[in-house]
C-alpha cells in the first residue's frame, strides 16, 4: 500500500460508518458535486444522530498529509477559485482576516478571524441551517513534512449532537476533493 | 467535554443602551474599572478589552439584539479562541441577556463560570455592568 492507499483509506473508512440515510442538510450530506470520494455520499440522504458519548462531543481533532507545500495549502482554502474548483461548489471567500467567508454554496458560512499565512487559520464557521447566531471555531494549522504537509484540524464549539456528521464531513467535503486538487 | 457556559442575567436598562455599553471602548472600558478597552464596532473588526487580556474579533452584530465574538485569553495558546454569542431581549423596561460561551480550553470552565475565588463572567462583566447601568 502507497502513501496515497494509505490516505484513502484513512479518510473514508471512517465515513462511511458514520453516515446512514435521514433527512436535511448535514455537513456530511451536502448537495454534492464530482466524483470520487464525494460520489459515495451521492446516495445518503442523511445522518444517524450521533450515538452515545459522541452526541455530547462538541469538538473534534484530525490530522490529515497532504501534497504540496503549506502556501499551495493555505491558499486553496482562502482563493474562492480553488475552493470553488476542489469543492465543486460556489465559494466567496474574501482571503482578509475579518473577511467573510461562503463555502460550498452559502451552505457554510463565516469569518476569517485570524491568518497566518501558511501557517494557520481561524474562521469561525456555521452551516447556514444552525440556530441564528451560533458558530463553531475551526483552525487549520499547516506544518511541511518533507514534501508533504500535515494539516491539522481543531473544530471546537459546535452544538451538540453534531460530532458524527462533522467527523465525516471534513473528510468527504474537505480532504477527499483537497486531496484530488493538489495532484 | 461540555466545554460551556449558557448564562442569563436581566439588567435594568434598554437592549440599546447595553448593546452600546458592550461594543463603545470608552464605556467598555468605564464599566470594567477603567482598563483600556479598543473596540472596532464593525463586523470582522478587532477588539481589544482589559488592557489587551481579552482580545478577538466581531464575527456577527445585529444592533441591539446579537453580537458574536471570536475571544481569547491572552495566555492561551496560539491560535485558540473560543466563541461568544451575546444575545439581547428586551422584557418590558429591562433586558434579558443571554450568554453562549463555547469552545474555551476545558480546564477554565470553572474560572469562567465564576467557580474560582476570582474572575468569571458574573464578577468581570455583569456585576460591574449591572452598577454602570444603574
Amino acid at each position: 500500500m502507497n502513501e496515497r492507499e494509505k490516505m484513502s483509506v484513512r479518510i473514508e473508512a471512517p465515513a462511511r460508518r458514520r453516515l446512514i440515510v435521514g433527512g436535511a442538510f448535514a455537513f456530511s450530506s451536502l448537495a454534492v458535486g464530482s466524483a470520487g470520494a464525494q460520489s459515495k455520499a451521492q446516495h445518503i440522504m442523511a445522518e444517524l444522530p450521533s450515538a452515545g458519548a459522541d452526541k455530547a462531543r462538541t469538538y473534534l481533532h484530525q490530522e490529515v498529509d497532504f501534497n504540496g507545500s503549506p502556501q499551495r495549502i493555505y491558499e486553496a482554502l482562502l482563493d474562492s477559485k480553488q475552493f470553488s474548483t476542489f469543492s465543486g461548489e460556489p465559494a466567496e471567500i474574501n482571503s482578509e482576516v475579518g473577511g467573510a467567508v461562503s463555502m460550498f454554496g452559502g451552505k457554510i458560512v463565516g469569518r476569517n478571524v485570524e491568518l497566518i499565512p501558511n501557517e494557520r487559520i481561524v474562521q469561525a464557521w456555521r452551516p447556514a441551517n444552525w440556530e441564528p447566531g451560533v458558530y463553531s471555531i475551526v483552525k487549520f494549522e499547516f506544518k511541511k513534512r518533507g514534501t508533504k504537509t500535515r494539516v491539522a484540524l481543531d473544530h471546537t464549539g459546535f452544538p451538540e449532537g453534531n460530532f458524527g456528521h462533522l467527523d465525516a464531513g471534513w473528510k468527504i467535503r474537505y480532504w477527499g476533493p483537497l486531496e484530488k486538487f493538489l495532484i | 467535554m461540555s466545554e460551556s457556559i449558557h448564562q442569563e442575567i436581566i439588567l435594568k436598562a434598554s437592549a440599546s443602551r447595553i448593546y452600546e455599553a458592550l461594543l463603545d471602548s470608552k464605556e467598555f472600558s468605564a464599566f470594567t474599572g477603567g482598563a483600556p478597552a479598543e473596540i472596532n464596532r464593525e463586523a470582522g473588526g478587532a477588539f481589544s478589552c482589559f488592557g489587551g487580556v481579552i482580545t478577538g474579533r466581531n464575527i456577527e452584530l445585529v444592533p441591539n439584539q446579537r453580537i458574536v465574538q471570536a475571544w481569547r485569553v491572552g495566555n492561551w495558546p496560539e491560535g485558540k479562541y473560543s466563541l461568544l454569542t451575546l444575545e439581547l431581549q428586551a422584557q418590558g423596561s429591562e433586558t434579558r441577556l443571554v450568554m453562549d460561551h463555547v469552545g474555551f480550553p476545558d480546564d477554565l470552565r470553572a474560572h469562567l463560570n465564576g467557580e474560582r475565588a476570582d474572575g468569571g463572567w458574573h464578577r468581570q462583566y455583569w456585576e460591574p455592568l449591572r452598577k454602570y447601568l444603574a
